[in-house]
């Protein structure tokens, strides 16, 4: 990870000193709104630890300012065989955390192996993934656990993350586990919640259309991940704050439910957890979840007992926290990437001892501060720095707005533009607003850059073999920059128009279609076959129901499986169309 | 190996760990809709619903579903 540098003057006058203590006194005595800290979680497998070990994770957990510890009630490991219940485990773990001063949150889940409709012939290392033949045998395990820890624990989570490799249902048959889990605790305890998963990251396409569903009213508690790929908080606070302040206010039934912050579907160095914790806090979250091991002192202290009072820009996708604190008040700084921050977005508000108490948060390298000659230099990288005594009067007010955040972008703005393209030809701008080249990590589109007829194309590479589905990449993937087009539900009418190389195999060899984000889910255009003979041909497809919310990374992608060659395309681009077409 | 070399590798190989966990795909959060796509034609490679879905659930998350799996998820699709 690079790092950026922010050059603040070290060495100011007495006159200086003077004013930087008055603004200071004066900024503690301004009357400001401030957000208390969200709750803050452990993940941590309690069940599974010694008596001592378990004493000595939670003792530091707690130490730390833990509140509440999570884990798996293991369905198979409570009811091994239908009907026999063992708590033992589970019961000394509860216990534990209680004395210890925590709440205990459980996940009920996964399913017991036992369970599943041997039917559905679902590998043996996979059954936990599915779902029980008889919702009846779901229920008995629900109804067990809350009565067997009722008083105790309040919080249950319904399975685990159901993304596609957690879940092998279907989404009815996890609405339905959701309800009558929820029937079951709340028979046994009118005061529990029950809190339920999404199945992607901050999917406001997928709440969104929960909101409006039934189901909505059969959980407490909606939790969410923030995606493990994004480094920079522009593109976590993106999602977040277009559900907060656009997707649930639209429902009237959406004002009682709290935002749990539950994980990010993946493993993350310590300091990205820091950053999803303060990002959590920033966009307005109950509760956040991490990982027991990325939960430190180091950094908790820090933070205990402050208030979040708003958050400043200091670049192109480097932010900053303001907060107020015992101490007074403080920012915390971090950037995934090296941008040019002008010293004057930080240095008015600075003093010399401000720079000079300047530290990383935490005591691993990241962020650091350097002296060169007569000036301070911060160097702001992934893991956040602290810098006291400043005044934060110019720190902008909370929420964070889609506009707020879509400033920040780093980039070309091309917003204004009535398209977008990738035409990898060109040479200044082969790809204006529709990124192509750095999603070829994605599955099924690694794809190949190639020259044919003097101009520069992506070609896919299939492979049509059984066994080969591995090697097989019939996908270009793209994504629209959301800064012209993000969350639209459908609002834009838009053209996607294709250019590729004819068929060289002949009549109904070639073609393809187009799998986009959709209001309803990723659907597929029409097939489209490719004319045959050399040469580029153009073709032209209208969507009148495109959201394009980076669902999964991408907001479509081209899909060549079903031709008997590879497709060669030279450009793509994505147009608005008049807001007429739609009627 | 000298030290420096050692270095070296240990480095790269952090980095590459680095770039294995960036460019590790998030699991995807439903199933695609072949609800609505002409079985055993083209657009789905010439197979059926639920054949053409298994192979998209494996091309995207690297896991098999069995076939009752994928009929009953292309059953409420329909």
């Amino acid at each position: 990870m690079r790092k950026t540098r922010l050059l603040v003057h070290a060495k100011p006058s007495p006159c200086a000193r003077l004013c930087s203590c008055l603004i200071t006194i004066a900024c503690l005595l301004l009357p400001a709104i401030a957000w208390a800290a969200p709750h803050l979680g452990a993940d941590v497998d309690l069940a599974a630890l010694s008596p001592e070990a378990r004493a000595t994770e939670l003792s530091r957990l707690a130490q730390a300012g833990v509140q509440s510890v999570r884990w798996r009630l293991d369905w198979n490991r409570v009811e091994p065989s239908p009907g026999a219940f063992t708590w033992e485990a589970d019961e000394a773990a509860v216990n534990a955390a209680l004395a210890h001063g925590l709440e205990v949150v459980l996940i009920l889940g996964p399913c017991a192996e036992w369970a599943v409709d041997p039917a559905r012939e679902v590998p043996a290392d996979q059954r936990q993934f599915s779902v029980p033949k008889d919702i009846g045998a779901w229920r008995r395990y629900v109804r067990e656990a809350a009565s067997h820890f009722r008083g105790r624990v309040r919080h249950w989570q319904v399975r685990q993350q159901p993304n596609l490799r957690n879940f092998r249902g279907t989404r009815r048959e996890f609405l339905r586990l959701v309800a009558a889990a929820t029937q079951e605790v709340t028979a046994v305890d009118p005061q529990s919640l029950v809190i339920m998963p999404e199945s992607g990251s901050l999917d406001i396409a997928e709440i969104s259309r929960l909101i409006q569903s039934d189901a909505w009213s059969s959980f407490h508690v909606l939790g969410v991940y923030l995606d493990q790929r994004a480094d920079g908080l522009s593109s976590l606070a993106l999602p977040w704050a277009v559900l907060t302040n656009e997707v649930l206010p639209a429902g009237d039934r959406a004002a009682s439910r709290p935002l749990w912050v539950l994980g990010s579907g993946g493993s993350l160095p310590a300091e990205a957890w820091v950053q999803r914790y303060l990002l959590a806090w920033a966009l307005g979250a109950d509760r956040c979840y991490l990982p027991a091991a990325a939960v430190s002192s180091e950094w908790t202290a820090v933070i205990r007992g402050a208030d979040l009072t708003g958050y400043l820009l200091l670049g192109p996708d480097v932010w900053a926290l303001a907060f107020r604190g015992e101490q007074g008040p403080f920012l915390l700084a971090w950037s995934a990437q090296e941008a040019p921050v002008p010293a004057s977005a930080l240095a008015p508000t600075v003093d010399g001892d401000a720079a000079s108490k300047a530290a990383p948060v935490g005591g691993a390298p990241g962020s650091a501060v350097v002296t060169q000659g007569e000036s301070t230099a911060f160097t702001v990288g992934p893991r956040p720095v602290l810098i006291p005594g400043l005044c934060l009067d110019a720190a902008r007010p909370l929420p964070i707005t889609r506009a707020d955040v879509l400033a920040a972008r780093r980039g070309l703005d091309v917003s204004p533009s009535p398209l977008v393209y990738a035409d990898w030809s060109m040479p200044q701008l082969p790809e204006f607003g529709l990124r192509h080249r750095d999603l070829r990590h994605l599955p099924g589109g690694i794809v190949a850059s190639e020259e044919r007829y003097d101009r520069t194309c992506v070609r896919t590479l299939m492979r049509p073999g059984r066994g080969e589905e591995k090697e097989d990449n019939p996908w270009i993937y793209f994504d629209v920059d959301d800064r012209w087009l993000y969350f639209d539900q459908g609002k834009t009418p838009v053209a996607i128009t294709v250019e590729c190389d004819g068929s060289f195999l002949g009549k109904q060899k070639l073609g393809f279609n187009i799998i986009y984000d959709s209001v309803s889910g990723y659907r597929f255009t029409p097939w489209q076959w490719v004319d045959a003979g050399a040469g580029w041909r153009r073709y032209r497809v209208e969507l009148n129901d495109v959201n394009f919310a980076n669902r999964s990374g991408y907001d479509f992608h081209i899909n060549a499986k079903g031709s008997k060659q590879d497709l060669w395309v030279a450009s793509v681009t994505v147009e608005k169309r008049p807001a007429e077409e739609l009627r | 190996m000298t030290r420096m070399s050692w270095a070296l590798l240990l480095v790269l190989v952090g980095a590459g760990m680095l770039m294995a966990l960036a460019s590790t795909p998030a699991a995807a959060a439903e199933y695609p809709s072949v609800g609505g796509l002409q079985p055993f034609a083209a657009e789905t490679n010439y197979m059926s619903l639920a054949g053409y879905l298994r192979w998209m659930v494996f091309e995207k998350e690297g896991v098999w579903l069995s076939m009752p799996e994928a009929k009953r998820i292309v059953a409420e699709q329909q």
